[in-house]
């Protein structure tokens, strides 16, 4: 999904369980304008926009808390009470102006036991955020490090891990 | 010797092998070793880090253990501080959600990783067989919790899984384990206020957990001695933390099956 333009939005309904809904939708303004970077991780209607306008919720997206576009969305979210019927813990709903109309459901959320990262998935998270470090990180090194993790059984001397670092 | 399920704890956390591990507890453990290292390099810069950096590089000490990624070296409680606040700055981390929700990993990994560093020469098996039983201890104590009572379980429970991962590394004999887990139980702190305020101490607790769990297990290595009846007591974690909110067996449940 590229970046999107969150005007051609017209809705987004939430559906999910009333003590998520009561948490994020009730009365909780710094859900949909979190104030710093702890409340924007834990803001629902944030994160969903985020994930709307830029089709993906990275280390970048969260720390954003000024993005106009992304709060503009958030503000319009609404939360719904859960269809239960169709055995998902959660489901967005996004109704674009032209009246076209999406639907997803969630059943076992990306990262849960039944629903696995695969190796590839963990080691792009890993590479995401090693890009994301405080200090650059050689792409030889993140790959070298994520391989030693992989094959840990065999490391030597765990030291290493540090070591390609510095 | 009491029959507070402690000692069953420490006896299995003493006497598990790496051999012992079935193939999919090591494949369990890499994945999470991975993914934790990579929060804690994605975190590195988080807000709130360098201010961490900025106190404790001023305080310095003996040059023990690795700041990943900071160029600094220090004693290890205190780059066991650094780093599993860095693994948990993001709140990307491993978590726990169905009946325990709790995020094991920073605390255990930044634990092992800085008593590792200290020790020097650890093998990867090595490494892997201390975090996977600090892994297996936090999420017991975190599934034996079965109310909610406003614990960052991550830090309050997360502690005992940091001491006996860096028990472990550190080769402690079963009542040398009790002791940690006693010294461990006295440090036991962490509540979720801070996310309802936006507070950076989500983070600092993680990395209080892993420095608890260090000095914990260092402690016990050197003689000193922590509570026995740790769970179970009077005074003991489920009564004072958990009242009316716990389940005991299940801190044992299947342990090493």
């Amino acid at each position: 999904m590229s970046e999107q333009d969150g005007g051609q939005i017209a809705s987004v309904g939430v559906s999910t369980d009333a003590a998520t809904l009561a948490d994020q939708f009730a009365s909780a303004p710094h859900k949909r304008r979190p104030t710093h970077i702890v409340e924007a991780q834990f803001a629902l209607p944030f994160l969903i926009a985020a994930a709307l306008i830029h089709g993906r919720v990275g280390i970048n997206e969260v720390a954003n808390i000024g993005d106009t576009a992304v709060l503009d969305l958030a503000a319009r979210i609404e939360g719904q009470a859960m269809d239960k019927t169709a055995g998902a813990v959660a489901g967005i709903t996004v109704t674009l102006r032209d009246g076209r109309s999406a639907t997803v459901k969630v059943g076992k959320p990306l990262g849960s036991p039944e629903n696995r990262l695969s190796i590839a998935q963990l080691q792009a998270k890993f590479a995401d955020c090693a890009r994301n470090a405080v200090r650059p990180i050689a792409d030889d090194a993140i790959a070298s490090v994520a391989a030693d993790i992989l094959a840990l059984d065999d490391v030597a001397d765990v030291g290493v891990l540090a070591d390609r670092l510095t | 010797m009491t029959t507070d399920p402690a000692w069953a704890l420490a006896e299995h956390v003493c006497g598990v092998s790496f051999a012992m591990l079935p193939k999919s507890t090591r494949a369990a453990t890499r994945h999470d070793i991975l993914d934790t290292f990579g929060c804690l390099l994605g975190g590195s810069g988080a807000p709130g880090i360098a201010e961490l950096d900025r106190v404790l590089g001023k305080w310095g000490g003996a040059e023990e253990s690795q700041v990943i990624l900071w160029r600094r070296r220090l004693p290890a409680p205190q780059a066991a501080l650094m780093n599993a606040s860095m693994a948990h700055a993001l709140d990307f981390d491993d978590t726990l959600d169905h009946g325990g929700s709790i995020h094991p990993g920073a605390s255990v990994l930044g634990a092992s990783l800085a008593v590792a560093d200290r020790l020097g020469s650890v093998s990867g098996a090595d490494l892997m067989l201390a975090v996977a039983l600090g892994l297996d201890i936090s999420c017991r104590i975190a599934l034996a919790s079965t109310l909610d009572r406003g614990w960052h379980r991550t830090a309050a429970m997360g502690v005992f899984g940091a001491a006996a991962a860096a028990g472990k590394l550190l080769d402690l004999s079963v009542p040398q384990m009790v002791n940690a887990f006693g010294i461990a139980f006295s440090q036991a702190a962490g509540n979720r206020q801070c996310i309802i305020d936006g507070a950076l101490t989500k983070r600092l607790q993680a990395g209080q957990a892993a420095s608890s769990g260090v000095l914990a297990a260092t402690l016990a290595r050197e003689g000193f001695t922590g509570a026995h009846n740790i769970f179970l007591g009077r005074f003991g974690f489920f009564e004072l933390y958990q009242p009316d909110g716990y389940d005991a067996a299940r801190l044992t449940d299947g342990l090493g099956a």
